[in-house]
C-alpha cells in the first residue's frame, strides 16, 4: 500500500493548495464586505474629530488590504458585478506622421491618470492593437465615467473680439454667402424649408446702442431669413442662437468658413439656459492662443467665491499656472486689461470673463454654473492629467447595471444549485454506492476549478457561470462510462476488483478522447477573445481538465481503497 | 438501479428510416435557414442595444414616441416580462463623445421626469468592431473545426472520421435550423453554444466509434453489422445517462438562468438532444453503409 499512502498525500497536498487558493477569494465576498460596512458604520458614530481620525487611518489600512486581497481572488466580469467597458479608437486622421507614432500610448497614459484619479476600484485599462484602447471600470455613474475618459482636453486662452466686430465679420459673412455662387441655393432651401419670423434686430440694435454707444449701426432690416445675422439674438452681453437652431446656424457658418477674417474664428459656449430656452453664445475669437493647457501647473475643484450673484453657490476649478507661465500670463492680462480673455476647452468656449486686472501671481478660474460640484471635480482631474493627444472615439461599449448584474449571478448560481442537486440525486439513485463516489468527484471537481481559476486570476463571467453548470453536467460523463463498463465486466463473471480495474483501463482512453475534442472547441473559442465569451472557454477547459484527473485518478483511488478498506465482495453498482 | 438493460434494438438493420429523419431534418433547417434567416444580434450587426428598466411603468407607445424624439423611430423595440424595455438601434454617429444611450438617457429623463430608469444593459459595436467580430468568430469556428478533424483523423481511421464530422455537421445544421426557427438573436454568446455542441457531438460520436473499435478486434466471428449494432447497444445506457445528465443542467439554466444565457441555455439543450440522436442513430450506420458500399479488404 505504499502506493496508496503517497496518492493519498499528493490528493492532501492538492486539497490543501486548493484552500489556500481560494482564501482570497473567500475574504473578498464573504468576509470583507461585513468589515468594511462596521469601518463605515463607526465612522458616521464618531463623535469626536479625533474618534474619526483614528478610524479613516483603520480605513485606508482596509482598502490597502482589499486591493492586496482583490489581487488574489477570483474577479467577477462586468456582466456579473455591473459597470462599463469601453473601447476607444484614438483619431489620427489630424495628426502628423510623427505624432501618430505613439499617440497611443500617449492617451493611454492620459486616461489611466484620469481613472486613478477618478477613484475607481481596481480598473483595467489596456492597449488592445495599435490604437485601441480597453477600459473596465466596475460599478461607476457611466455617463460621468464616459465624459471625463473621453474628453480631449485641450484647454486655450483666446482673446474675443468685441460684439461690434464680430457683428461687421458676420454681416460681410452675410454678403459673401448672398452673393456667392452655390452659397445660395443652400440658403433659400433653408429658408424655404424653415419659415422664420422676422429676425428681431432691433434687440440687436439696442444692446449695441447701449453698449457702444460711440458706434453706429448698420440698418435694421437687412438681416433676412436664412442669412447668419437672422439667427442671431442677444444674450446677457454676448451674441447667441437658440439651441434648437444651432445645427442649421453652425452649418451656415462652415460654409462661410473660406470667407472668416483671417486670423479669427468662430466658436460658441455650451448649451444654457436664457429666458427658459436652451441657447448658445457665439463668441469671434483671435485663433492663436494666448495661452495653452499645457502651462496649467495644478487644478482644483473650488466653490465660487467672487462676487457676481449669478454664479453665487456654484462650482469653479482654480487653475494654477507654472511659475514661467505665470509671468507669461501677467504679460497677457496687462496688456489686454479691458477685453476679455476666453478659456476654451475642446472648442467649446467654457466662460469669456472680462480682464479686471493684471493677474500676477498666475491663478485662474473656469466656472462651471453648476451646484453640484461633479463637474468641476472631474474637469479639475481632466486638466491635471493632461489633453489627449488626438480625440478618441467610442468604438464599443459594453456596460451592465449593476441590480442586472446581482440578478444574473443570483439566477446563475440558483440554475448551477438545481442542475448540480438533480445529477446528485440521479447519480446515487442510479449507481447507489459508487454514485456517492462519482458525487464525491463532482465535489472536488467544483472546488478544483474554483480553486484553479482563483489560482490563475481568472475572471468569472455569466457565459463561465453557464460553463461551471456545463461541468456539472459533464463531470459525471467520466464516471458513468467507468461504471457502465464495471457493470459490464461484472455481467462478464469477473471478480469485483478485475471489474474494477478493467472497466477504468478501458474507459480511460475514451475518457481523453472525448474531453480532447470539447476542450478544441474551448480553446477556439478564446480567439473570439471578448470577456465574457474568454470566460466560458477558460472555465470549460479548466473544468474538462480537471475532470478527467478526478476521474481517473481520484475516484479510482477511492474506489480501490473502498474495495481494499471493507473486502468488497458482491459490488451493487 | 438500471434505466435501460441489456438491449437488442435492431439500430444498425432499420438505418434507412433514421437516414430519411436526417435528412428530412437537415433540409428542413437549411430551407429555414435560408428562407427566415438569423437573427444577428448587434454583436455582428453593429448598432446599440439598450435595456431600460424604469421605476414606474411606461408604456410602450410613450416609449416609441421618445424613440422618434431622439431621431431612433426605427428602432427595435421590445417588452420583457418584467416590464423592460429593449431598444435596438443602427449604428449611427453622434456628435463627440455622445452615444445612442446617452442621447436617449438624457431624453428619458425629459419626457418622464420623476420617473428613475436604469439602464441595466448598454451595449454599442461600431460598424468596424461588429466587422472585427465576425471575422473572430469564423476564425474561432474555423480553427474549433480544423482542431477536430486534425484530432479524430489522428486517433481514428478514415471512415469513422468521416461518421464523426458528418454527424457533427448533421448536429450544427439541426440546431442553428431551430435557432432560426425560433429567431433567437444570433450573438457570440450563441456562437459560443453552437461551438460547445460542437464538441459535445464529436464527444458522443467517439464513445460510440471507440467501441466499435475495440469489439472488431475482440469479436472475430461476428460480422461487421453486428459488432456495430452491438457496440451502439453497450453504450447507449451510457450515451443516455449523459445525455440526461447535461439536459439537466442546461434546462435549468433555461428556465431559472438570466435572461442573457438563456438563448445560450436554448442552443445547448437542442443540441445536446440532437447530438445525442446523431450519436445512437447516426455515426455507427454511416460507417455500417459505408463497410456495405466499400468492404475494406481486411475483413473480407
Amino acid at each position: 500500500m505504499k502506493g496508496a499512502r503517497i496518492k493519498f498525500a499528493v490528493f492532501i497536498a492538492a486539497i490543501a493548495l486548493g484552500i489556500w487558493s481560494l482564501v482570497p477569494t473567500y475574504q473578498l465576498y464573504f468576509v470583507l464586505p461585513g468589515q468594511e460596512k462596521s469601518l463605515d458604520a463607526r465612522l458616521a458614530r464618531a463623535a469626536t474629530a479625533d474618534d474619526s481620525a483614528r478610524v479613516q487611518v483603520e480605513i485606508a489600512d482596509f482598502q490597502r488590504r482589499k486591493v492586496d486581497v482583490h489581487k488574489r481572488s477570483l474577479h467577477l466580469g462586468l456582466d456579473l458585478v455591473g459597470g462599463m467597458q469601453l473601447t476607444l479608437e484614438v483619431d489620427k486622421s489630424k495628426l502628423s506622421v510623427e505624432d501618430a507614432k505613439d499617440a497611443g500610448d500617449r492617451a493611454l497614459e492620459v486616461i489611466r491618470n484620469r481613472v486613478d484619479q477618478f477613484g475607481v476600484f481596481e480598473p483595467v485599462i489596456q492597449k488592445v492593437g495599435r490604437d485601441r484602447i480597453l477600459i473596465q471600470l466596475p460599478g461607476v455613474d457611466r455617463e460621468r465615467a464616459k465624459n471625463l475618459i473621453g474628453q480631449t482636453a485641450q484647454l486655450k486662452f483666446q482673446l474675443v473680439q468685441e460684439e461690434r466686430t464680430t457683428y461687421d465679420a458676420l454681416k460681410t459673412l452675410d454678403d459673401k454667402l448672398k452673393g456667392g455662387p452655390g452659397a445660395d441655393t443652400g440658403a433659400k432651401t433653408q429658408a424655404a424649408a424653415t419659415p422664420r419670423p422676422k429676425p428681431d434686430t432691433s434687440q440687436l440694435t439696442t444692446m449695441l446702442d447701449t453698449t457702444r454707444k460711440d458706434t453706429s449701426l448698420a440698418a435694421p432690416g437687412q438681416a433676412e431669413a436664412g442669412t447668419l445675422l437672422g439667427y442671431v439674438r442677444t444674450i446677457g452681453g454676448d451674441f447667441g442662437v437658440d439651441d434648437k437652431e444651432y445645427p442649421e446656424f453652425k452649418a451656415l457658418l462652415e460654409r462661410a468658413r473660406p470667407s472668416w477674417p483671417e486670423g479669427y474664428e468662430f466658436l460658441f459656449g455650451p448649451s444654457e439656459a436664457h429666458e427658459g430656452s436652451p441657447v448658445r453664445r457665439l463668441y469671434m475669437l483671435k485663433t492663436e492662443p494666448e495661452m495653452l493647457g499645457s502651462a496649467i501647473k495644478d487644478a482644483r475643484p473650488a466653490p465660487y467665491q467672487g462676487s457676481e450673484p449669478g454664479l453665487a453657490n456654484t462650482w469653479i476649478v482654480s487653475l494654477k499656472l507654472g511659475r514661467k507661465d505665470a509671468a507669461v500670463f501677467a504679460q497677457v492680462t496687462g496688456r489686454n486689461i479691458g477685453r476679455r480673455l476666453a478659456i476654451v476647452l475642446d472648442n467649446v468656449v467654457k466662460s469669456a470673463p472680462t480682464i479686471q486686472t493684471r493677474i500676477p501671481d498666475g491663478n485662474a478660474m473656469i466656472t462651471t454654473n453648476e451646484v453640484n460640484p461633479d463637474e468641476s471635480r472631474d474637469l479639475a482631474i481632466v486638466l491635471r492629467s493632461g489633453a489627449l493627444p488626438a480625440p478618441v472615439n467610442i468604438v464599443e461599449e459594453r456596460s451592465v447595471g449593476a441590480s442586472l448584474g446581482t440578478d444574473s449571478i443570483r439566477r446563475g448560481i440558483l440554475a448551477c444549485l438545481i442542475g448540480a442537486v438533480v445529477v446528485v440525486i440521479f447519480m446515487i439513485v442510479y449507481y447507489s454506492v459508487a454514485g456517492v463516489l462519482a458525487d464525491l468527484a463532482l465535489l472536488f471537481n467544483m472546488f478544483f476549478l474554483l480553486a484553479v481559476m482563483a489560482g490563475l486570476r481568472s475572471t468569472m463571467t455569466l457565459p463561465g457561470i453557464a460553463a461551471l453548470a456545463l461541468t456539472i453536467g459533464m463531470a459525471v460523463d467520466a464516471n458513468v462510462l467507468v461504471f457502465e463498463r464495471i457493470r459490464e465486466e461484472l455481467r462478464w463473471g469477473k471478480t469485483v476488483m478485475a471489474a474494477v480495474d478493467s472497466g477504468y483501463d478501458r474507459a480511460f482512453v475514451t475518457i481523453v478522447d472525448a474531453n480532447a475534442t470539447t476542450i478544441i472547441t474551448a480553446i477556439a473559442l478564446y480567439f473570439i477573445g471578448s470577456g465574457p465569451i474568454r470566460g466560458f472557454a477558460t472555465t470549460l477547459t479548466a473544468g474538462l481538465i480537471i475532470n478527467v484527473i478526478t476521474a481517473v485518478f481520484l475516484t479510482r483511488f477511492i474506489f480501490d481503497w473502498w474495495l481494499a478498506r471493507f473486502e468488497v465482495k458482491k459490488l451493487r453498482i | 438501479m438500471r434505466l435501460i438493460g441489456d438491449t437488442n434494438i435492431p439500430f444498425v438493420s432499420k438505418r434507412s428510416l433514421f437516414f430519411v429523419i436526417s435528412g428530412v431534418m437537415m433540409i428542413a433547417s437549411l430551407v429555414i435557414i435560408l428562407v427566415k434567416g438569423f437573427n444577428y444580434g448587434v454583436d455582428f450587426t453593429g448598432g446599440s442595444l439598450v435595456q431600460v428598466h424604469f421605476s414606474q411603468p411606461v408604456s410602450a407607445d410613450a416609449m416609441r414616441s421618445v424613440l422618434v424624439k431622439v431621431g431612433e423611430g426605427g428602432a427595435g423595440l421590445q417588452v420583457d416580462e418584467h416590464g423592460d424595455f429593449l431598444i435596438r438601434a443602427k449604428a449611427r454617429e453622434f456628435p463627440g463623445q455622445q452615444t445612442f444611450s446617452s442621447v436617449l438617457s438624457q431624453q428619458l429623463r425629459e419626457s418622464f421626469p420623476g420617473n428613475q430608469f436604469e439602464l441595466l444593459r448598454d451595449e454599442m459595436v461600431g460598424p468596424q468592431v461588429s466587422k472585427e467580430l465576425q471575422g473572430k468568430v469564423l476564425l474561432a469556428v474555423g480553427l474549433g473545426l480544423i482542431g477536430i478533424l486534425i484530432y479524430v483523423s489522428f486517433r481514428f481511421d478514415f471512415r469513422f472520421g468521416t461518421g464523426a464530422v458528418l454527424s457533427l455537421i448533421h448536429d450544427t445544421l439541426i440546431t442553428l435550423g431551430f435557432v432560426a426557427l425560433f429567431g433567437k438573436e444570433v450573438t457570440t454568446t450563441v456562437i459560443a453554444a453552437v461551438l460547445t455542441v460542437i464538441g459535445y457531438s464529436v464527444n458522443d460520436s467517439i464513445v460510440v466509434s471507440d467501441r466499435i473499435r475495440e469489439d472488431v478486434r475482440k469479436m472475430r466471428k461476428e460480422s461487421f453489422f453486428d459488432v456495430c449494432n452491438q457496440a451502439i447497444n453497450k453504450t447507449l445506457s451510457r450515451t443516455i445517462i449523459t445525455s440526461l445528465t447535461v439536459l439537466c443542467v442546461t434546462l435549468a439554466l433555461l428556465i431559472f438562468g438570466a435572461a442573457s444565457i438563456k438563448d445560450f441555455a436554448f442552443v445547448m439543450t437542442v443540441g445536446s438532444v440532437i447530438g445525442t440522436y446523431s450519436s445512437v442513430f447516426i455515426v455507427a450506420n454511416f460507417v455500417v453503409e459505408w463497410e456495405k458500399k466499400f468492404p475494406s479488404r481486411r475483413r473480407r
